[in-house]
């Protein structure tokens, strides 16, 4: 079946622009609050980590990798797993500390605009394939339903349709920190509208292609080699490399990091997301297995990669395709929304307001305009680089491959998080050090590869054998180089007192204890401390405000006993009666009373 | 019964579930769920098993919270 691409054209911009509708609503309160800030409305909206390397070429990168396919996922679900000592500490600190992207998150632990400056050009650099990823699958999506043969010409045209929807999404408030509530809603729609398509091709391989799932299995059962192939990868394969690379990305990706943090309307909502979003992503990824067997089945000539739409096509009616392009869509242009936007904040904040701030303004001009300008230039100038980038992607290695060189330049920050959560004595000289050592590995083994490939640079300094290795490998040792120059440059190197006090303030949302050592250890010698700073009467009164407030009746709590042993009651019996707790862990605890 | 005392501070708790996930996903207890001859759903079985494992995680964390 063929389409016209005007057709084709038009269908894209009604979607984009119903998305459109859907945040404008939201902003006005046409869509109510409560729907808004839903928690299963925030799972939905993480899913914009599902790009068309999911929704098309986790179908290539089953049939080259079998199983391996799955840890781009698995890895991101323990991430999520681990939401209470990783994720949570993380929102806690951006949501206090009002940080907007991961380059400001780094600039304030580490107490460096430099670390701030060298995040967002790795990051920004590193999202480049990944943007040129989204571009190649939707242009050959194009393609495939068009024969249309101006490639590039496609391409621009959907740079240009997705830049301008970036800037209506993204430019409509002043604040990078301010929530958009109306793009969290768009997103979760557009999660939802991918996961239903993708699931339908699957129903539809299983029962249009197949005929049902007997059918299925005994395809199976006359085809053994079509399961074996996906399960003998894995053994062999570099799965828990894979995993770590997902675990990373599930947070530290642009895209990802502003939806999680970013954009968190309720701080619990990440509670239920910690279950659901994985829960999603196997929703997601269910249907792959009979998609690639439908399409071996049918002995596809186009690269495996677009099986999903490749099936549609064959199915006689207009409407799966069309779903199906208009699933690919919404997975592509959700990506570079939230990316550009993304990175665009972190642009502002690190290369554009410090080289010009304060800006020339003419009289009368407001500098409020001024910065919205400001990011509506950034946001088409990322989308012109990722389109310049896909231009020069000739020889590219594959939807896959592109992602996972992206993969690897944002896992360059872990050892920072890794820091910046639990290890107080981590500094900015290691985080430096360890990122330029990381990036350098990532730059010389996997992006400029890219570029010579493609036969734009032949200079001997880029083409060094030696250097060429897998993506794998490249992670493993670009992380392990990049970790010991962090340890070793940080125990080498001195704080300073400022970073000290943000590296304890950070370490104390995670589950460290707080490191020092006890100045008081009863009420009065704390008030007898406090006493010399502000006065007796102010410290006897804040005391007993304070005593007040945790519900403890002043003058019984006294002198420190050891818990549990003679002279102490149980904590509960100490509470005023409306204040008791009726948390049965917390009323176990023993806290020593004067007897 | 429960799987996990609500003796444990939470952090214990999701750091104890954490590993319980790793150990299932990591070799090598790998070559049990990825034998060649394994149902192709097996993988998505296991994943499911994990998620489970989360949403029990936050039920446990949510009513040490109350």
């Amino acid at each position: 079946m063929q389409f016209e691409l005007w057709q084709l054209f038009v269908v894209g911009v009604m979607y984009l622009g119903l998305l459109f509708i859907i945040a404008t609503a939201t902003d006005r309160g046409w869509i109510p609050e409560s729907l808004a800030s839903h928690p299963l409305v925030y799972t939905l909206s993480l899913g914009v980590y599902a790009t068309s390397w999911s929704f098309y070429g986790s179908v290539g990168f089953a049939q080259k990798e079998g199983y391996n396919f799955l840890t781009i996922y698995l890895g991101t679900t323990l991430a999520f797993v681990a939401s209470p000592i990783l994720l949570r500490p993380i929102l806690k600190i951006t949501e206090t500390y009002r940080l907007a992207s991961l380059a400001d998150l780094f600039a304030f632990r580490y107490h460096s605009q430099l670390a701030g400056v060298l995040v967002t050009l790795l990051v920004l650099t590193g999202t480049l394939p990944y943007m040129s990823l989204q571009i190649e699958a939707v242009t050959h999506t194009l393609q495939i339903m068009t024969n249309e043969t101006e490639q590039h010409l496609i391409a621009l045209m959907f740079c240009i349709t997705v830049g301008l929807f970036s800037i209506l999404f993204g430019t409509r408030h002043i604040s990078l920190r301010e929530k958009h509530r109306g793009l969290v809603v768009a997103i979760a729609f557009e999660s939802l509208v991918k996961l239903i398509t993708l699931l339908l091709v699957g129903l539809f391989a299983v029962f249009g292609i197949f005929g049902g799932f007997g059918e299925l299995n005994r395809y199976l059962q006359q085809h053994p080699e079509a399961n074996a192939a996906l399960f003998a990868p894995v053994t062999e394969g570099p799965w828990a490399t894979l995993m770590l690379l997902s675990f990373a990305a599930a947070f530290l990706l642009p895209r990802q990091f502003h939806m999680i943090f970013v954009e968190s309307i309720k701080p619990k909502n990440i509670e239920t997301a910690s279950w659901a979003f994985p829960l999603f992503l196997l929703l997601l990824n269910l249907s792959i297995p009979p998609i690639l067997w439908a399409g071996q089945s049918m002995q596809l000539t186009i690269p495996a990669d677009f099986f999903v739409l490749g099936i549609t096509l064959d199915s006689g009616s207009s409407v799966l395709p069309i779903l199906t392009f208009m699933g690919g869509l919404s997975a592509a242009s959700a990506m570079i929304i939230v990316s550009t936007l993304a990175l665009a904040s972190m642009c502002m904040n690190n290369f554009v307001l410090p080289a010009s701030f304060p800006p020339k303004l003419s009289r009368g001009a407001s500098m409020y305009e001024w910065l919205l300008w400001g990011r509506r230039f950034v946001i088409m100038s990322i989308v012109g680089i990722g389109y310049l980038f896909y231009l020069v992607q000739d020889q590219n290695p594959g939807l896959a491959g592109l992602g996972l060189i992206s993969f690897v330049a944002v896992a360059q920050c872990l050892p920072g998080v890794v820091g910046l959560l639990y290890w107080p004595r981590a500094n900015k000289k290691g985080f430096i050090a360890g990122l330029v050592v990381g990036a350098t590995i990532w730059g010389f083994t996997l992006f400029v590869p890219l570029f010579e490939r493609a036969g734009i640079i032949e200079t001997p300094y880029f083409t060094i054998p030696e250097l060429a290795m897998s993506t794998t490998d490249a992670a493993l040792w670009s992380l392990v180089l990049n970790s010991l120059t962090f340890v070793i440059v940080s125990l080498l190197s001195r704080q300073s007192l400022d970073e000290r006090e943000v590296a304890e303030a950070c370490s104390r949302e995670s589950f460290l204890i707080p490191r020092g050592e006890v100045k008081a250890i009863s009420i009065a010698e704390f008030e007898q401390q406090l006493s010399s700073i502000v006065g007796n009467d102010i410290a006897h009164n804040e005391v007993d405000r304070a005593m007040a407030d945790l519900g403890l009746v002043p003058g019984e709590v006294a002198q420190p006993v050891r818990p549990g042993g003679a002279g102490t009651v149980p904590h509960d019996r100490q509470r005023a009666p409306a204040n008791r707790s009726r948390n049965p862990v917390r009323a176990r605890r023993y806290y020593p009373v004067r007897r | 019964m429960s799987l996990l005392s609500s003796d444990l501070r939470p952090t214990e708790i999701t750091i104890v579930v954490v590993l319980i996930a790793s150990l299932i996903l990591l070799p090598p207890l790998l070559h049990l769920w990825f034998a060649i001859d394994s149902p192709w759903y097996l993988p998505y079985l296991v994943w499911f098993g994990i998620i489970l494992l989360s949403y029990y995680l936050q039920r446990l964390l949510r009513k040490n919270a109350i």
